[in-house]
């Protein structure tokens, strides 16, 4: 009887302990607990080799040139390519860069008997600064490498260009575009300050990035006067991150700093990258209690007035109805605001108190109260021929207005909505310019100006000159790839939307433009003529579409979940606050 | 200054310290390893089985790496396949003529390979192109060429392109950071793709079964030893119960009995033990009923014997009396009659005497005396004797008092007994009797320089009826008993009566006595050899040894 009993226990118990994994069960939630993988997109580099035995002048350019677009070695200094040189220590490139679209064959030249010279030729589509700012410059450029056999009968570079000359995959693969965030120089506003970061490696991206930052915005910024709180000689002691934390170690130079304004910039610089979700400011390797933070660790959540694009939360829409009135864009329809107010090319306030807007002719601003329809001010254009761009609202509440002509164009400002004042520093006098907006910061200022024949789109600076007056100056272009461009408007603070045309592509169509520099996007339109777009940071993107063959002008509407447009009959020139 | 010479002898104290607790501990296991089976059996439980569970845990440890390893392999080849058809797929959809086409093409290739590898890199990837000046392809994640190893770069180079490759090796990063893993490799047309999966979890995974197999291996072994120890203990001390029994049986205690609990064997030990035990003390107590009815058969026979003795002994006294008035014949035998019966009689009386002792019915009657008064008077006793025999006794005796606490009677029987011994035995020589004390015993002996006692006699002197020669005839003196009641009158007295004797050298006894009565003997004032015997021996043996030389 016993051994029975214990006979069946045992079974039970062999039974229990099989091998088996379950079949069904109860249902969980659960996280993974960390991702492996901080950087967003996998990260693809090139393998660099040093040159082979016997090569030719050529081919170690060649050669060279492949391994120099890796920013391999412990700090990016291309440790390989420098095996193609004569002398190893002697280059120091940075990350100064052509980048090529096209590249024709290397011309080679014999200097004498162990001398060499080859040329490489082709066509730019812009040039990466120093500072990580790229500058859209489609030319012909011509660099010229001059090379020498060594002992062993090597060919070995001695005299190179200092920019990198990189194709645009080669730029793709091996940077990132991010933005330094610093202050406006007269309100507390994040301006962004886009630079190209070498992907050197994990770690090494944000502590760059952060090093760039207390170094401060690039020379093309900084005329701009904006404002940084890091004081003169702070430097990053160490960064380290660990589980969406990141550790911001500064020397003690920062104790003298407002510790509110530095913790705004390095959060919001820091939280572009994917692994940052919450930080924690030390000064000489201690903690520091930043104001207005409860905790050691803060989040963007606690400078949420900060934010660079605004609250982010949909903006009311405004449009011109079929009957030349102002009206406001619903969910579903149109309808006519109560005042009576002149609709032409409306821009709305960021208070959303005032309209700004055109007649039909385009000669004249009008600055009307949104409700009472009292008329603020009227500018009439200067010159006989002039029209005016649409206007746009900065956040300060002032108007801008380009009044163009064929030959020229003239900036004016309607400064608080009441006081027009000419901008004597306005550096596009000599082009004429078909729109202008300026950025919510009201330091940046985009416009689409006639430059050698071509309407291009480029960036500049609004400040104050150093004789007190606002200038508008420093125009560079961002990219190279929109061959024509017929509106624009900020979609965030660092990203255009632009109604444009790229080569070989004569219809115009939608391109998401970072004003980086970095390559531009497509997006599908609502089919038809586009005319005009409207975008704001967190709201459906708004165009003015004309059927062809048909004359009504229809506003339509992005949906905000699908790629999905929403015609609405009859309406034109739609406008967000700004 | 003081403190340098201190500091080594401080160590040197302590290791002192250590070695000598270490010793002891050694000391101590070695003797309950001896000692104790509870111990030995449990060593070599935690020994044997401590070995197998290692065996065990090795293997068992080995076949979930294979079978972790192996799902492992197979989920890599079938990948390493998938990454194949999109990189073939891509390719020929992409012009090769151009370097920057190729390398572009490439760069799409891996990108869209690692961006499957998901948010967890679950691998990472590096395609090899070997025609480009300056480069050898493409990675993900900065994963370094040399993490492919080198023989199987070789292996897929010179492999058609239908065949993978799958080997083990070492991920290592740029930045320095490297890890365990699997690389599988295929050529595509001419260039190679290689999946680089690290075995990070597969690594956590194991360590967490090797922990497991651990712990569980220590408290399998700690668990066995302790069953162990429960299962001998349960041997060991009903063991250890019955040699307690056994012992204090051997001590006398014929009473003691194990316990019987239930029906095992070592029930069945404890039930023998005790049947044994049972019938040992039932033939102890036969025989001792046996002799105390011998004892009393020899009592009442000496008794029985007195009363018609009495009778033809005064009868016999008559007829002596009267022999002068018998022819000679008659006369020699009422003689010889009376000289006999007085034999008897003494006999008879020996004879009740040891029967008393026999029955533990002697006491003593003590007093304190002087020693020497006893001696003088057995003495003067025996002079007669020895006269007749051409003896003469030699008396040495202490100047002051000898005192000493004893019963007179046996004492002087005792004396009497070792005299007339002597002068019979002493061939006529010189007896001498000396008498010696200190603080705590007195010691008289008695020494002749007769024929000697052989070798082993010297105990059987005290047996009842022995004699040393047994053709000699029992014609004189004795009885057979004297010396055997003298011991058993020295043993009621507490004290010793011990013999030596060498042929040709004569013998002596000695009888020591405590001088309180009921203390214990320690030592004798005499000594039980005679002292010229002991000087003459060490000079030959010398001249023994020189004579050998």
């Amino acid at each position: 009887m016993r051994f029975r009993l214990l006979a069946v226990a045992l079974l039970t118990l062999l039974a229990g302990g099989c091998v088996g994994v379950p079949q069904g069960g109860r249902v969980l939630s659960g996280n993974a607990g960390g991702t492996e993988q901080p950087v967003d997109d996998p990260f693809v580099g090139i393998i660099p080799v040093g040159p082979a035995r016997d090569w030719s002048p050529i081919a170690i350019v060649e050669g060279f040139r492949t391994a120099s677009s890796s920013f391999d070695g412990p700090n990016g200094d291309h440790q390989v390519a420098r095996s193609y040189l004569a002398c190893v220590s002697c280059w120091r490139p940075g990350v100064a860069s052509i980048v090529y679209s096209r590249l024709d064959p290397p011309s080679y030249e014999q200097d004498g008997p162990n001398r060499a010279t080859v040329t490489l030729q082709g066509t730019q589509l812009g040039q990466i600064g120093a500072d990580g700012q790229y500058i859209a410059d489609a030319r012909d450029f011509k660099q010229v490498f001059h090379l020498r056999q060594d002992a062993q009968r090597q060919w070995r570079i001695t005299d190179l260009p200092s920019e990198l000359l990189l194709s645009r995959d080669d730029v793709t693969r091996a940077f990132r575009t991010l933005d330094l965030y610093f202050f406006a120089p007269d309100s507390q506003m994040l301006v962004p300050n886009p630079v190209f970061i070498p992907l050197v490696s994990r770690s090494w991206l944000p502590t760059q990035l952060v090093k760039q930052l207390i170094g401060g915005p690039t020379t093309w910024l900084k005329s701009a006067l904006v404002r940084s709180a890091f004081p003169a000689g702070t430097r990053l002691r160490g960064l380290r991150i660990n589980g969406g934390v990141a550790t911001v170690d500064l020397t003690r130079q920062a104790r003298a700093g407002d510790l509110n304004t530095m913790s705004i910039q390095l959060m919001w610089t820091l939280r572009q990258l994917r692994e940052v979700q919450r930080m924690e400011l030390r000064i000489d390797g201690k903690p520091v209690d930043v104001p207005g933070v409860s905790g050691a660790l803060q989040s963007t959540r606690d400078w949420a007035a900060y934010n660079p694009n605004g609250g982010g939360e949909p903006q009311p829409a405004y449009v011109r109805l079929a009957d030349g009135r102002l009206g406001r864009l619903d969910a579903a329809r149109a309808s006519a605001v109560p005042t009576k107010v002149q609709a032409g090319h409306p821009a709305i306030s960021y208070d959303d108190r005032q309209v700004a807007s055109l007649n039909d002719a385009a000669d004249t601003v009008t600055v009307t109260d949104l409700i009472g329809g009292a008329v603020r001010t009227t500018l009439r254009a200067n010159a006989k021929d002039g029209r005016f761009t649409p206007p746009s609202w900065d956040s300060r509440g002032n108007v801008w207005v380009v009044e163009s002509t064929k030959t020229g164009s003239q900036l004016w400002v309607i400064e608080g909505g009441t006081r027009s004042v000419a901008v004597d520093g306005w550096a596009l006098a000599q082009y004429p310019v078909k729109a202008l907006r300026i950025a919510r910061d009201g330091t940046r200022a985009a416009v689409i100006v006639k430059v050698d024949g071509r309407w291009q789109v480029q960036l500049g600076r609004v400040d104050r000159a150093p004789s007190g007056g606002l200038q508008a100056e420093g125009f560079i272009s961002i990219s190279s790839e929109l061959q024509s461009a017929i509106d624009l408007a900020w979609s965030t603070t660092d990203h255009l939307a632009v109604v444009g045309m790229t080569q070989g592509n004569p219809s115009p169509s939608l391109f998401d433009v970072p004003v980086s520099g970095a390559p531009i996007s497509p997006m599908i339109g609502p089919g038809g003529e586009i005319t005009t777009i409207t975008a704001s940071p967190g709201s459906p993107l708004l165009v003015t579409q004309r059927i062809s063959g048909d004359k009504t002008l229809n506003v339509c509407r992005l949906s905000v979940q699908y790629d999905e447009w929403k015609c609405f009959n009859g309406t034109s020139n739609p406008a967000y606050p700004g | 200054m003081n403190r340098w010479p201190t500091l080594p002898s401080a160590a040197r104290r302590g290791l002192r310290l250590i070695r000598r607790y270490s010793r002891a501990a050694v000391r101590r296991a070695y003797v309950s390893w001896r000692r104790s089976l509870q111990a030995r059996v449990v060593t070599t439980t935690l020994l044997v089985s401590g070995l197998v569970v290692a065996v065990l845990g090795v293997f068992l440890m080995q076949q979930i790496t294979t079978a972790l390893l192996e799902a492992k392999e197979r989920a890599a080849l079938l990948q390493l396949d998938e990454g194949v058809g999109v990189a073939q797929g891509r390719l020929a959809g992409a012009g090769t003529d151009d370097s920057d086409n190729t390398k572009s093409t490439l760069n799409g290739i891996v990108t869209s390979l690692a961006h499957r590898s998901g948010p967890s890199g679950l691998y990472e990837v590096i395609i090899i192109d070997r025609d480009d000046p300056g480069s050898v392809g493409f990675s993900s994640n900065w994963i370094r060429l040399k993490s492919v190893p080198a023989v199987l770069m070789q292996q897929v180079e010179a492999s058609d392109a239908s065949k993978p490759y799958r080997t083990y090796g070492t991920l290592t990063y740029d930045d320095g950071s490297s890890k365990p893993g699997l690389i599988v490799g295929k050529k595509v047309s001419r260039y190679q793709l290689y999946y680089l999966f690290p075995l990070t979890q597969e690594r956590q995974s194991l360590a967490v079964v090797q922990q497991t197999i651990l712990g569980v291996g220590a408290a399998l072994v700690l668990l066995l030893a302790a069953i162990a120890s429960i299962v001998t203990r349960q041997v060991v001390i009903p063991v250890r119960m019955a040699a307690q029994a056994a012992e204090r049986l051997a001590a006398g205690r014929l009473e003691e009995r194990m316990r019987v609990r239930g029906e095992d064997d070592l029930a069945r030990l404890a039930t023998s033990f005790n049947d044994m035990a049972a019938n040992l003390q039932e033939k102890i107590v036969q025989l001792q009923e046996l002799s105390q009815v011998q004892r009393q058969f020899v009592s009442d026979v000496s008794h029985e014997l007195r009363t018609p003795l009495t009778t033809v002994r005064m009868a016999a006294e008559v007829l002596y009396e009267s022999r002068e008035d018998f022819d000679p014949m008659a006369s020699r035998s009422a003689e010889l009659l009376q000289s006999q019966l007085e034999r008897f009689d003494g006999l008879l009386a020996d004879l009740l005497e040891i029967s008393r002792y026999d029955a533990g019915a002697a006491t003593l009657d003590i007093e304190p005396m002087d020693v020497r008064d006893l001696v003088l008077r057995s003495v003067g006793y025996a002079e007669d004797l020895a006269e007749r025999k051409g003896s003469k006794i030699i008396q040495q005796l202490p100047g002051e008092a000898t005192m000493a606490e004893v019963d007179r009677r046996r004492v002087e029987r005792i004396l009497r007994n070792l005299l007339v011994n002597a002068v019979e035995h002493g061939e006529g020589k010189d007896i001498v009797v000396s008498v010696a004390a200190d603080r705590d015993a007195v010691a008289i002996a008695v020494r002749d320089h007769g024929c000697g006692l052989r070798p082993g006699e010297a105990n059987m002197v005290f047996d009842r009826f022995w004699r040393a020669d047994p053709a000699r005839a029992r014609t004189t003196g004795g009885t057979g008993l004297g010396l055997s009641i003298s011991m058993e009158d020295a043993q009621l007295h507490g004290g010793w009566l011990q013999a030596w004797g060498e042929p040709g050298q004569g013998s002596q006894f000695r009888l020591s006595l405590p001088r309180v009565a009921g203390a214990e003997l320690r030592g004798s004032p005499l000594p039980l050899v005679p002292p010229e015997i002991e000087l003459q021996r060490a000079p030959y043996a010398e001249l023994e040894l020189e004579a050998d030389a």
